[in-house]
């Protein structure tokens, strides 16, 4: 039943990639657009969303921010390369990242309810500390950069692979696109042009998915196909998947929302009221992504694509080549390719957002506190291009950027625990942060590039725990979270 | 039925042509199957079609909502909401596990019944339902909040006439 001959779509012309490009680029032009022109007045508006952002833009801003573009894919690609296994550790601890900001972002908003950036509270919390700042900063920056990076490079690859483009030209219009619109609104563009992808992630992945099942007659032949292949295909009790990247992604993802500004700019951007209950709807709705698309994955298996020779090695081409390979009609392809824009282009508007967050806040502001209004808001656009400007030139150069990933996945791991208790414990001292993280990047990373990825990584979280403790037990001085109140709006 | 109707607004036509669209892709599915080997295969089975048929009416709902709540994010641009410290919405902890289990239970049921698959892209289309339920809310929420200014407006005229 599932002898099916893998063949390009031979509909698929590189006119047509641009033409999806532009599509959703001038759908969500459109709506940024009209957000500027109603609700953008101001550098305040323009990087927190006038702390007006409600329940429905919130919970559906935050899922399509989390969805990444790899993210789409990486849920066929864990399920192709550990069976069901790889799908829920793939997917269980994606959720729970988003929702464990709850109490964090709840101390937060209600102790420091003009805040801004992570940067600005650990400024505030450790008495102006400068390096400190500079630190969580940094790891913030470099953050939001390699999200726009690995999405533009994802995005960049899929649709040159599917439509036959040049790589360079699909980075050069999707940045190009998403920069416009980005730059015109800031977080209130970021958060309705997200709304809007969050459904063209869901209902096409839904009806996409069942035209492939139904397409291959049925679930019952691909299930049939999986299992034979062996059982432990079809089980999440795989006992070598955790060690192999369920633990360490789990870590990640958590620091990846903890230590994300692309989440504090939504936190800080809420009606206060609105904090809790939006990230753990956002949480809980963002499951069914990985859930509907991970059974692609499922159909790689069942279809014997090949990892070496049909997917050049990269399992997370596994759902673009199933669905542009096994004869399905040329709208449904492209309706796949939309979801994945779609969360390309969500993910980069949220890091350009909360970039230019971080550039207002933590950058220009400090260096010029008398700045007029217009001139900051200038700067902080500028602040836009300039990062826009440097994921193309990464992307287009064809550099390796392990570097950088693994950059910011050391600042990011080690600021984690320190932030955590600075948010909550009120002994936490300056010395202790800065030397706990400074101290769990210069032992952790050599030790994480000796050891691998999951020794490493437990290494650098248990450094920058104890030594914050240990420099903090004895500090008597008990720091008054009331006094966060004192931070004013821009 | 006349609550649904009152939402929908003029975007009743488009429901109307977003069903319409949907049978005529039904009576042209043939056009879509593809002959492979003697067994035909068509992506767009009845239940592919069902699918459509709902995604462009949910597509139409959560369009109309979102629209509805950034016009009332427009109109309240002004307005300045009272803030009281601890006033949150319910965030519960067995709302956090309820989900991570609910997911875990789906994605270990895969792996139980092949029908289960179909569970997947259920739950993709019931998301973004999830999501007008929210922006419902926030419409409630301004309709609430306006409801009390002109209470609020109308209180020195009905002084007067008493």
């Amino acid at each position: 039943m599932l002898d099916i001959e893998l063949v390009a779509n031979p509909e698929l012309a590189p006119f047509q990639g641009i033409f999806m490009l532009l599509l959703l680029g001038f759908i969500s032009l459109g709506v940024a657009f009209y957000v500027k022109s109603k609700l953008v007045r101001s550098t305040h508006d323009f990087i927190i969303a006038g702390r007006k952002l409600g329940f429905g833009f919130g919970v559906a801003g935050l899922i399509s921010v989390w969805t990444w573009a790899m993210a789409v894919m990486m849920s066929a690609a864990m399920t192709y390369n550990f069976g069901l296994s790889g799908l829920w550790w793939f997917t269980v601890p994606n959720g729970l990242a988003v929702i464990a900001v709850i109490p964090f972002a709840k101390q937060l908003r209600e102790k420091m309810p003009h805040g801004y950036t992570m940067g600005e509270f650990v400024s505030s919390r450790f008495n102006n500390a400068r390096l400190a700042r500079i630190v969580v900063t940094v790891g913030l920056i470099f953050g939001s950069l390699i999200e726009i990076i690995i999405n533009l490079k994802g995005t960049s690859l899929v649709i040159s692979t599917v439509f036959g483009m040049s790589q360079v030209v699909v980075a050069v219009v999707a940045i190009a696109i998403v920069l416009v619109y980005s730059m015109m609104g800031g977080l209130w563009a970021s958060m309705c042009t997200s709304t809007l992808t969050t459904l063209f992630i869901t209902v096409p992945a839904s009806v996409v998915l069942m035209a492939v099942l139904s397409y291959l007659g049925g679930p019952a032949p691909i299930w049939e196909a999986v299992a034979a292949k062996g059982p432990e295909l079809l089980s999440v009790t795989r006992a070598d998947v955790p060690a192999a990247f369920g633990i360490t992604l789990a870590l990640g993802l958590l620091t990846a929302t903890l230590a994300g500004q692309s989440f504090w700019q939504v936190v800080w951007g809420l009606k206060a009221k609105e904090v809790g209950r939006s990230f753990l709807w956002a949480g809980a709705w963002f499951y069914p992504i990985p859930i509907c698309l991970g059974i692609l994955g499922l159909v790689g298996i069942a279809l014997n694509v090949d990892l070496a020779t049909n997917l050049n090695n990269d399992a997370a081409a596994v759902g673009p080549f199933v669905i542009s390979h096994i004869g399905l009609p040329g709208w449904l392809v492209y309706a796949y390719v939309f979801v994945i824009l779609s969360a390309c282009y969500s993910t980069m508007d949220g890091a350009l957002a909360s970039l230019s967050s971080l550039a207002a806040v933590d950058v220009i502001k400090p260096i010029s506190p008398q700045i007029q209004e217009k001139s900051l808001l200038k700067l902080t656009r500028v602040s836009m291009l300039i990062a826009a400007v440097i994921a193309l030139c990464v992307v287009i150069s064809g550099v390796d950027f392990v570097t950088i990933v693994l950059t910011t996945y050391a600042i990011r791991t080690a600021i984690l625990v320190p932030l955590m208790l600075a948010i909550f414990w009120r002994k936490m001292t300056a010395g202790g942060f800065i030397w706990g993280t400074i101290a769990a990047i210069a032992v952790g990373m050599p030790l994480r590039m000796v050891l691998g990825e999951l020794p490493g990584t437990l290494i650098i979280l248990a450094i920058s725990t104890i030594v914050p403790i240990a420099m903090s037990l004895p500090n008597t001085r008990l720091f008054d979270y009331d006094s966060l109140k004192q931070v004013q709006d821009l | 039925m006349k609550a649904l109707k009152d939402f929908l607004g003029k975007g009743k036509y488009f429901v109307l042509g977003a069903l319409a669209s949907a049978i005529t892709l039904a009576w042209s599915a043939n056009s879509w199957a593809a002959d492979d080997g003697g067994i035909t295969r068509t992506a767009l089975s009845p239940i592919t079609i069902l699918f459509i048929i709902i995604g462009l009416v949910v597509s139409i709902l959560y369009l109309k909502a979102m629209i509805t709540v950034l016009n009332e994010a427009v109109e309240s641009y002004h307005e300045v909401e009272e803030e009281t410290a601890g006033s949150y919405y319910a965030a519960p902890a067995w709302g956090a596990l309820l989900a991570g289990v609910t997911v875990a239970l789906v994605i270990w049921s895969y792996g139980v019944s092949p029908l289960l698959l179909y569970l997947g892209p259920i739950f993709a289309m019931i998301s973004p339902m999830a999501i007008v339920y929210c922006m419902a809310q926030d419409i409630k929420g301004f309709k609430a909040s306006h409801a009390k200014d002109q209470k609020s407006a109308a209180k020195p005229l009905a002084s007067i006439r008493s």
